[in-house]
C-alpha cells in the first residue's frame, strides 16, 4: 500500500517538475521574442528620446519582407533572410530621414514625435494590407513538428535558435555600445546631446545610425517571430506593447537591460498563467509594468547614477 | 520697412497659412461627404453592409462582401426592384465591437440606409443589433452564431443558426459516437467563440461529460504554449479548441504539435478545415472534427453558386461555403421582400418573419421567432490526410 502511495508520490512529483521546465521554456522562448523586439527599440530610445512606436510594425514587415523575398520570389532563404535584415535597416533610416528628421528639425516635442510614430505605425500597417493582403500568410522553411525533449520539457530547434539570438544580441549589443567608436558615441549623445555635440560628435548622424541599427534587429526579430508564428498586418502592436514593457522593466535606455527585463517579464508571464487563469496573460504584464512605473521607474538594469542624472 | 514691421508682417501671414488649411479641411470634408451622398442616384436602393474587410476575421468578411457584390450585380442587371438598381455602401467593422459602432452609426446617420447586411461576425453583430432595432432599420446579419445575441431585437435577422445548435451537435458526437469522456478546451475571449465554447461545455456536461481544464486568451495574443502545457498535464480524452480566426488557429495547431499532445482534437468551425491544416504544416492530426452548417455540396444550387464565384473572383470561396454563401441568398431574399414591401423596413421584417423554407444556394432557410436561421445543413466535418470528410449528421 506504502509502495503504491510512494510510486504515486514520485510521479506526481515528476509531472509538476516536467510541467516547471516547460512553463521555464515557455517564459525563454516568449522572453527571448519580446527581447528582439524591445533591443531595436530601446537602442532608438536612447538616442532619440522618443518612443518610436512603429517599430514593432518595422518588425512585421521584417516578416512581410521575407515571405517575399522567399515565397513569392523563391529566393535562397539564407538570402533573402539577409536582403529582409537589409531592408528593414533602410525602412529605419527612410522613417527617420523622411519623418523624424524634419520634425525634429522644426524644434518638435517629444510627443509631437510619440504621435508621429503612432501614425506612422498605422501607415505602415495599411500598407501591408495593401500590398499583402489581410489573409494570413506562414512561411514554410521550418515544418512544425514535435519538440526535442530537455528535462521533460519540450522545445522545437527554431526556438532554441529565436533563445540564443536573443542572447547573442545582448553580448553584442553590450559590446557595440561600450567597445566601439558609433556605440560609445551613442552613449554620449543618450548621456547629454548638447555635450556630445561640442566634443564633436554629430548627434543627426547618431540619431541615424540607431534607427538603422534599431531597424536592422528588427529585420532579425521578424524573420524569428514569422517562423515561430504566422503573419498578419496587425501582429506588430501587441508585439511593440510587450516589447515596450520589456523594456521598461529593464531600463528604459539601457539596451542589454531591455533584453534582460524581456525575459523576466517573459518568464514572469508564463509563471504567472501556471496559477491564474490564463486570460490572465497580459494583465500580468500590465501589473508589472505599472509596478515598475511606480516604484522602480529606472528599471531593473540602469545604474543609479545615471538614474538619478 | 523695420524689423519690427517684418515681424509684425511675418505674424500676419503665418496666420494665412493655418485659416486656409482649416477652409481646405473644410470644403474637402465637405465635398467628400456631399460627393458620397450624391454618388448614388435618388433612384438607387442603398444597401449598407458591415463586414470584417480587415483583421484576423477578414477572410470570411470579404468573401460575404465578394458574395453580396456578386448578387447586386445579377439582380441590378435583371432591372433590379421595379426598375431600381441597388448600390452598395459597405463599412469595415473589424470585427471588433467599436468599430462596428462606428460603421452603423455612419450607414444610418449619413448615407441614410434602411437595410444592413451584416455584421458578419458576432462581435460585430451583437453590438450593432440594439442600434438598428433603436433605429427602424432593417438587419440581416451573416457569420454570426453567439447565441442570443438577436433575442431582444425585431428587426435584425441572421442567416446563421445560433452555436448553441452547432455546439450540441459537436457534444453528441463527441460523448456518444466518439466515446470521449474527458474534454480540455482552449477560448478566444470574443462573442463567437466564447459563446460556442460555453455551450459546447454545458452540452457535454449535460451528457455525463467532464471538463477538466478551461484555458481562455485574448484576441491578438501570441503563444500558448502555456496555456497547452497545463492542458497536456491534466491529460483529457480530448481537446477543443475556439479561435475567432485563422492566425491563431494555425498558431495553436503548430504548438498542439510541437508539445506533442495527442488526444482527439474538436474545434469550431474556424479551427477545423484544410486551410488550418495546411498552413499549420499539417499540424492536425486525422480524426480532427466539428459539426458545422456546410452548404450541401451534391446540391445543383450550391454547385452553380461555387462556379459562379469561381468565375468571377478566379478563387476558391475562401471559408465555410455555407456561412459565405448564405450572405448571396441573404440579398435574394431581401430582394423579395423589396419588391413586395418597397423601402419600409417594418414591412420587410415583418416579411422576414414570414419567410419558410426559401430554397437559397447553400440552404433551405426560414427564421425562429428570435431571428435566427432555421436550417438543417448540419454536417460532421473529419479530417482524413489533410482532406475535409463530410457526412451529414441527422
Amino acid at each position: 500500500m506504502m509502495g503504491i502511495d510512494l510510486s504515486c508520490f514520485s510521479q506526481n512529483i515528476k509531472e509538476k517538475s516536467s510541467l516547471f521546465i516547460q512553463i521555464f521554456i515557455n517564459g525563454l522562448v516568449a522572453g527571448a521574442i519580446y527581447a528582439l523586439i524591445a533591443s531595436g527599440f530601446s537602442l532608438i530610445y536612447s538616442t532619440n528620446k522618443f518612443v518610436h512606436f512603429a517599430h514593432g510594425t518595422v518588425a512585421v514587415w521584417g516578416g512581410y519582407l521575407l515571405y517575399w523575398f522567399y515565397s513569392l520570389l523563391g529566393l535562397d532563404f539564407w538570402l533573402a533572410a539577409v536582403l529582409t535584415i537589409i531592408s528593414t535597416a533602410i525602412i529605419g533610416f527612410l522613417l527617420n530621414l523622411l519623418f523624424y528628421k524634419p520634425l525634429r528639425k522644426r524644434k518638435s516635442s517629444s510627443s509631437i514625435l510619440l504621435i508621429a510614430s503612432v501614425g506612422l505605425l498605422i501607415l505602415l500597417e495599411s500598407l501591408i494590407q495593401i500590398f499583402f493582403g489581410n489573409n494570413v500568410k506562414t512561411i514554410g522553411f521550418v515544418q512544425s513538428r514535435t519538440g526535442i525533449s530537455i528535462a521533460g520539457g519540450l522545445i522545437t530547434p527554431l526556438q532554441i535558435i529565436t533563445i540564443i539570438s536573443a542572447v547573442i544580441l545582448f553580448i553584442f549589443l553590450t559590446w557595440f555600445m561600450n567597445k566601439t567608436k558609433t556605440g560609445k558615441a551613442m552613449r554620449a549623445v543618450a548621456d547629454n546631446k548638447d555635450v556630445a555635440e561640442i566634443v564633436g560628435i554629430s548627434a543627426e548622424k547618431i540619431y541615424t545610425w540607431s534607427f538603422v541599427v534599431g531597424s536592422a534587429i528588427a529585420g532579425l526579430a521578424g524573420i524569428l517571430i514569422t517562423l515561430e508564428y504566422n503573419l498578419t498586418p496587425t501582429m506588430g502592436t501587441n508585439l511593440m506593447i510587450k516589447g515596450f514593457a520589456g523594456a521598461i522593466i529593464g531600463g528604459i535606455g539601457s539596451v542589454p537591460g531591455a533584453i534582460a527585463g524581456s525575459f523576466f517579464l517573459g518568464l514572469v508571464e508564463k509563471f504567472g498563467i501556471w496559477f491564474l487563469p490564463s486570460g490572465f496573460q497580459d494583465a500580468i504584464a500590465f501589473i508589472i509594468l505599472f509596478i515598475f512605473l511606480l516604484f522602480k521607474s529606472t528599471g531593473l538594469f540602469t545604474v543609479k547614477k545615471e538614474a538619478t542624472k | 520697412m523695420d524689423k519690427k514691421e517684418e515681424v509684425e508682417e511675418q505674424k500676419k501671414t503665418n496666420w494665412w497659412l493655418p485659416i486656409g488649411l482649416v477652409i481646405l479641411l473644410v470644403v474637402f470634408i465637405g465635398g467628400l461627404s456631399w460627393w458620397q451622398q450624391n454618388k448614388t442616384p435618388k433612384t438607387n436602393i442603398k444597401i449598407g453592409v458591415i463586414a470584417p474587410l480587415t483583421g484576423v476575421a477578414a477572410l470570411y468578411g470579404q468573401g460575404s462582401l465578394d458574395m453580396i457584390n456578386m448578387a447586386v450585380e445579377e439582380i441590378n442587371k435583371a432591372g433590379g426592384i421595379d426598375g431600381r438598381n441597388l448600390s452598395v455602401v459597405a463599412e469595415d467593422g473589424k470585427c471588433q465591437a467599436d468599430q462596428a459602432v462606428i460603421a452603423a452609426n455612419k450607414l444610418i446617420q449619413t448615407d441614410k440606409v434602411k437595410f444592413i447586411l451584416g455584421g458578419h461576425c458576432s462581435s460585430e453583430t451583437a453590438i450593432i443589433a440594439p442600434i438598428l432595432d433603436k433605429n427602424k432599420v432593417f438587419g440581416l446579419a451573416g457569420v454570426s452564431t453567439a447565441p442570443g445575441i438577436l433575442d431582444k431585437y425585431s428587426y435584425v435577422f441572421r442567416t446563421s443558426p445560433s452555436s448553441s445548435d452547432q455546439s450540441a451537435q459537436i457534444a453528441q458526437l463527441a460523448y456518444n459516437t466518439y466515446n470521449l469522456k474527458t474534454i480540455a478546451t482552449i477560448t478566444e475571449q470574443t462573442a463567437y467563440a466564447k459563446g460556442i465554447t460555453d455551450d459546447f461545455i454545458k452540452d457535454f456536461v449535460a451528457l455525463g461529460g467532464t471538463i477538466i481544464d478551461s484555458e481562455e486568451y485574448a484576441s491578438g495574443q501570441a503563444g500558448f504554449q502555456t496555456e497547452l502545457t497545463k492542458i497536456k498535464a491534466a491529460k483529457p480524452d480530448a481537446l477543443f479548441v475556439s479561435p475567432q480566426g485563422q492566425p491563431t488557429a494555425i498558431e495553436i495547431a503548430k504548438e498542439i504539435k510541437t508539445l506533442n499532445i495527442t488526444g482527439t482534437l474538436l474545434g469550431n468551425s474556424v479551427f477545423v478545415g484544410k486551410t488550418v491544416y495546411a498552413q499549420s504544416g499539417n499540424a492536425l492530426p486525422d480524426g480532427t472534427f466539428t459539426v458545422a452548417p456546410y452548404a450541401n455540396l451534391t446540391s445543383k444550387n450550391t454547385a452553380a453558386l461555387i462556379s459562379k464565384y469561381n468565375a468571377k473572383y478566379g478563387k476558391d470561396i475562401p471559408y465555410n461555403n455555407f456561412f459565405v454563401g448564405a450572405a448571396y441568398d441573404g440579398v435574394y431574399m431581401l430582394k423579395n421582400a423589396l419588391v413586395k414591401c418597397g423601402e419600409d423596413s417594418t414591412c420587410v421584417k415583418d416579411y422576414f418573419s414570414s419567410i419558410k423554407d426559401y430554397n437559397g444556394s447553400v440552404a433551405t432557410f426560414s427564421f425562429k421567432s428570435n431571428g435566427d436561421a432555421d436550417i438543417n445543413n448540419w454536417y460532421e466535418l473529419k479530417l482524413v490526410g489533410g482532406k475535409e470528410v463530410y457526412s451529414k449528421v441527422q
